[in-house]
């Protein structure tokens, strides 16, 4: 009797509470009556954040949603809402998101400020050229006709095919996908299956868990870190290992080809997107124009690892609004929250206890975020102090010697930005690239950074433009590089590789990459940054990267006899290390080299 | 009166034509006389002080008259002319040359044969081009559908590898005019091809000629480029490494038009040898017993001689074949690095050299269908003749069935070979074990992939890794060698010491990663072997005396 009463009670139960929790949702009074419906009759919602039950289809996609006739409803409809040509009255009215697209448009992503200011800033014959007032923006250019200059002549057909302001699908493959605003990021893309589905078809998702690929579809040239952080290179090109009668399939957009290289160990171990890290104060700005990436971004490892944590106090409405739109993150309930640099709470990085527990932002898995790595001998090793986290947990990174542009007028090429073929024709060649080893010098002249080349030759004007380039590789290791990668290899210095070796007390080197002779110039191998004695050979970054000087250089190598044995940061000759190598070199009764 | 003068003048050519078309006509009858359009050729050497007929008619047709100039032997030292013209004088040169890898090429062919599992051993030698070797299977004109790498090997040796060898001619491109036999080495040609001397009767814009008429034992280095390039031994010598085969690593001169390619391809130019630098010809330490009869080879310590106190001595006084006058430094064997009695067993060139060949991952395919589209970025492989082949057919709507050519019968075949790697890389120099149990430089040499598709289209073979003839391993291998890249002082001890990469673990942990291949491969049998566990072991954990030694190498304490 008891048996049987005790389910039937609990399911009662439940009856009653699920219809007690239904009462209380409030639904939409009225079903939105619009003219789109009765032809687009079965839509999908593109998210349950927009259903089209309660929003219709005119608040995003605008048109005439009172007429039934096809060509007067579709009068002045924005297919994708996202442009930021229509955004304001789409995705970002009023009641909806409107504070975020003027952020967007101010955004790098939107303004492209970094590459257009670098190209003009440092095209040498910009004396030469019809300026009139520097080009800032790509909303600038998509209202002006071409030519311009050779310097936005090389932007238009080179670089502009990734930004926010590009129509989506205006190109086949890769290139169509790039763009279309708001839409560039947040929609996953479906492909219609024929036209017949208009009436019932899959809605495109909308989406704030962003999928990697949607960053990776653009950040996979130049840095290429958006491919560096999943472990892939792009290769020489050989397209081997060959498959049938095909050349390889672990292909890139372009006929390019991948190598597979460790990967970040935020993706290798804990499978993160690029999201975990960047915020959306990162992503989309903050309201500030910049005119650098490194500007704009506003996460750091340090805040991650050696956290700047706080209660989400009462006043902190950004980090309780996007904890409130991702469910799957659990509410910090009291306990204290990571902020990064630039103040933004990461609402994901939650202290539980003695422990720094870091939430997955698309499932919410959580991760445990190793502490105390501020008090680690290695983090507070004096002479390391200027050293990035970078420098030493960066495994590999993309590396270009040799940029060798050419430009042909009699051919045309496409202009990304009008979509036209105009006459001028850019090509890139290439003397070498590595992956390995990467270089360090001092990003913006403050901190030890991985550098890498990005040197120019552009025979037309006869210019070189040297220089380096330094930014978080993405791919970081858990462990870092030896200590000898640094204080005793030639490449990792700057010096480029060839044999660094000391003969009678003084450091001799011999470079192994010798200049091809029609190259430009004479000048330095491609990969010596800086001499042996200091004396920079490449540089003039517009952050002010440069490579190790004179000084830097010896107190590098003067560490390198001893890291033989005295191995462990905690050793007590690094306490005060001018100390101990007067000590050893005066003579001073040491157990060395006996 | 002008249309006199010029009917005048227009008879008078045609006249002064006619009869100098006259006497060409009567000089063809008579090619005895050998100097009469050959005016100004130089004397082919002191040594050859001969009527021109002793060296380029036959002996059965020497006294008659010569009717036609295609009785006359271009090059009599060609493999299969040399017994009747140069035997007689070189009778003992003729026999061991035969004998000798330059002419067998037994090396490359046993080897690559071994490792794709088409013989049981690489070495003794079975097959080879000359002496008293196996003849080189000749699979056929059809290829006669091979299914397995072992089918495959004759025809990729045949015309892929051996181009290089004394008995064919090869490519004709920029770098690679040759002739055959003696003359290959002992004639000079410029790298254009172009003949410079005075004879009249030879045409100076058409490229295949020698430099001049000359026999000479002065050999210059370029000569011995025409053959040992790409990267090979030889090219390494003067700073040569292959750039990378995609259009994009082509780099354009001031005009935008990117530059002539030489031995079919574009090079880095990387540190040269220091003996290079020096002017030292490859034929000054490899001398007659060395490249023609594999015998008597030099050693570095043959001029550089091990002394106690080499700064106080003179060195080895030694003039060149260029007549320039050398003293070659003695060695000290009692400084940091040369005292280490470990150090007894590692070659000169495992400190001294400064870049090694590190060609990782290769992939070739042979293809009797041909879609020379996708080649299009990569047409430049080294071979010139199949450059053309896939350059005149990439805008091709259709496949096509393309030929090449087998460099030994000199017979087209169909089919065409491509080839290419995973990446290549100069800085990696990992350590392995020479035939002589000393530590050496290891190169892979190769780490093929082997496909086939037949006329049909149908994919015979997949990126096969081959299997060696003797079962034991795969046909992956590294080869010691030495890199002729020697710098006038060695590397430290750190890049050999601790040093992961040189001890045979590659660059990065991690399963399934293109890095694994820098993780050398067991040397074919014969040619030396791997560092065992006990030396890498011994490599990567430095002992208390190595740690003093490395302190006191370098000049420390100070």
């Amino acid at each position: 009797m008891m048996k049987r009463l005790i389910p039937g009670l609990i399911l009662a139960f439940l009856a009653v509470f699920v219809i007690f929790k239904e009462a209380g949702v409030r639904r939409p009074s009225a079903v939105v009556q619009e003219g789109c419906l009765s032809c687009h009759a079965n839509v999908t919602d593109p998210d349950p954040s927009h259903p089209i039950q309660a929003f219709g289809c005119f608040r995003c996609h605008l048109g005439n949603p009172y007429s039934y006739d096809k060509e007067r409803a579709h009068y002045g409809i924005a297919r994708n809402p996202g442009d930021l040509r229509v955004a304001e009255h789409t995705c970002g009215t009023e009641t909806c998101h409107p504070q975020i697209i003027s952020r967007v448009k101010k955004g790098l992503m939107a303004t492209n400020r970094g590459i257009l200011e670098t190209l003009q800033a440092r095209w040498p014959s910009k004396a030469s050229m019809d300026y009139g007032v520097p080009v800032e923006r790509v909303t600038d250019l998509l209202s002006q006709r071409p030519p311009s200059s050779l310097a936005i002549d090389y932007y238009r057909k080179m670089c502009g095919g990734c930004h926010l302001w590009k129509p989506r699908k205006d190109f086949e493959g890769e290139p169509g996908l790039r763009g279309g605003g708001c839409s560039d990021c947040h929609i996953i893309e479906t492909e219609l299956q024929s036209k017949d589905d208009l009436n019932t078809f899959k809605h495109p998702e909308i989406t704030t868990r962003i999928p990697s690929n949607n960053c990776i579809k653009c950040h996979n040239r130049s840095a290429r870190i958006g491919l560096s952080y999943i472990g892939r290179w792009e290769s020489e090109g050989y397209g081997t290992p060959y498959e049938g009668a095909e050349l390889s399939s672990k292909r890139l957009s372009g006929n390019r080809f991948y190598l597979d290289l460790p990967a970040d160990v935020h993706f290798s171990k804990a499978s993160m997107e690029c999201i975990d890290c960047h915020t959306a104060v990162g992503l989309m700005g903050d309201g500030k124009e910049y005119n650098s990436m490194a500007a704009q971004v506003d996460i750091t490892c340090e805040a991650c690892h050696m956290p700047s944590l706080n209660p989400l106090g009462e006043a902190e409405n950004l980090g309780k609004r996007l904890l409130r739109l991702n469910r799957r993150i659990p509410d910090p309930a009291g306990e204290k929250v990571a902020f990064t640099a630039k103040g933004t709470p990461l609402y994901n990085l939650q202290e539980r206890g003695d422990k720094l527990i870091f939430f997955r932002k698309t499932d919410g898995l959580p991760i445990e975020v190793p502490k105390g790595s501020a008090e680690k001998p290695h983090h507070v090793m004096k002479g390391h102090s200027r050293l990035s986290c970078q420098a030493c947990h960066s495994v590999w990174i993309s590396q270009c010697y040799g940029c060798h542009v050419s430009y042909d007028d009699s051919v045309k090429q496409t202009d990304w930005l009008t979509g036209e073929k105009t006459y001028g024709r850019w090509t890139e060649a290439r003397s070498y690239m590595r992956f390995s080893k990467p270089s360090l010098g001092l990003r913006a002249a403050l901190k030890v950074y991985p550098v890498t080349p990005c040197q120019v030759f552009f025979k037309r004007e006869s210019f070189a433009h040297l220089t380096l380039s330094a930014f978080d590789p993405h791919t970081s290791s858990a462990g870092s590089r030896e200590c000898r990668d640094c204080h005793g290899d030639p490449k990792s210095i700057g010096l480029g590789e060839g044999i660094l070796t000391r003969i009678d007390g003084a450091w001799r080197f011999r470079a192994s990459f010798s200049r091809n002779p029609e190259e430009t110039a004479p000048g330095p191998a491609l990969d010596s940054f800086v001499t042996p004695e200091g004396k920079a050979l490449i540089g003039n970054a517009r952050d002010g990267t440069r490579p190790f000087n004179g000084k830097e250089l010896d107190c590098i190598l003067a560490v390198n006899s001893c890291l033989g044995c005295h191995k462990s940061y905690s050793d007590p000759i690094y306490r005060d290390f001018s100390v101990s190598i007067r000590r050893f070199r005066e003579g001073a009764d040491l157990p060395c080299g006996r | 009166m002008r249309p006199i003068v010029a009917s005048l003048s227009m008879g008078l050519a045609m006249i002064f034509f006619l009869a100098r078309g006259n006497a060409l006509s009567d000089q063809k009858k008579d090619y005895t006389a050998c100097a009469e359009c050959h005016v100004g050729i130089e004397k082919i050497g002191a040594q050859h002080d001969v009527p021109c007929t002793r060296c380029h008619i036959r002996a059965e047709l020497r006294e008659k008259a010569i009717p036609s100039h295609d009785w006359i032997v271009r090059n009599p030292s060609d493999p299969s002319l040399v017994r009747d013209f140069c035997l007689p004088c070189h009778e003992s040169e003729i026999e061991s040359l035969e004998r000798s890898l330059h002419a067998t090429a037994a090396g490359i062919i046993n080897q690559t044969r071994f490792l794709w599992g088409a013989q049981k051993s690489a070495y003794p030698y079975e097959y080879g081009l000359a002496g008293h070797l196996k003849r080189l299977p000749d699979p056929g004109a059809a290829g006669a559908d091979p299914t397995s790498p072992p089918q495959l090997v004759d025809d990729f040796l045949r015309r892929r590898c051996l181009r290089c060898h004394i008995h064919t001619k090869g490519e004709h491109a920029l770098g690679l005019y040759r002739a055959t036999g003696c003359a290959a080495c002992h004639v000079l040609y410029g790298d254009d091809g172009l003949y410079a001397g005075d004879d009249r009767a030879i045409k100076k814009d058409r490229p295949g000629f020698p430099l001049v008429h000359k026999f000479t034992a002065k050999i210059p280095v370029n000569q011995c480029l025409h053959c040992h390039n790409h990267n090979h031994v030889g090219s390494d010598y003067v700073g040569l490494f292959e750039k990378d085969y995609h259009r994009s690593y082509r780099v354009p001169s001031a005009d935008g038009k990117t530059g002539e390619l030489i031995y079919g391809l574009d090079y880095h130019y990387l540190a040269k040898d220091v003996h290079y630098e020096r002017g030292i010809w490859c034929t000054d330490c490899h001398g007659k017993e060395d490249v023609m009869a594999d015998a008597k080879r030099k050693r570095c310590t043959s001029c550089h001689r091990p002394v106690k106190d080499a700064a106080h001595e003179p060195g080895t006084a030694f003039v060149s074949r260029r007549g320039k006058e050398f003293r070659a430094p003695f060695f000290c064997v009692d400084s940091q690095s040369h005292s280490i009695k470990a150090h007894e067993r590692v070659t000169c060139s495992a400190c001294h050299a400064q870049w090694s060949f590190q060609d990782y991952g290769l992939s070739v395919i042979r293809e009797d269908i041909l879609d020379a589209y996708k080649w299009r970025d990569l047409s430049v492989q080294g071979h010139p003749s199949a450059r053309k082949t896939v350059e005149e057919n990439r805008n091709s709507p259709v496949m096509v069935y393309p030929n090449s050519r087998d460099w030994i019968s000199g017979e087209i075949k169909s089919g065409l070979w491509s080839s290419g790697w995973r990446f290549r890389r100069w800085e990696a120099m990992p350590l392995g074990v020479d035939p002589e149990g000393r530590y050496a430089v290891l190169r892979p040499m190769h780490q093929y992939m082997i496909s086939f598709v037949d006329r049909d289209g149908i994919v015979v073979m997949d990126g096969l890794v081959p299997t060696r003839g003797d079962g034991s391993s795969s046909g992956w291998s590294s080869l010691p060698y030495s890199p002729h890249t020697i710098a006038p002082f060695g590397r430290n001890c750190d890049a050999c010491h601790v040093n992961r990469t040189a001890a045979g673990y590659g660059i990065y942990d991690g399963v399934g990663l293109d890095t694994e291949l820098m993780i050398p491969s067991l040397p074919a049998p014969g040619l030396g072997r791997l560092l065992d566990p006990e030396e890498q072991k011994r490599l990567m954990e430095p002992s208390w005396s190595f740690l003093g030694k490395r302190l006191r190498a370098l000049g420390e304490p100070r």
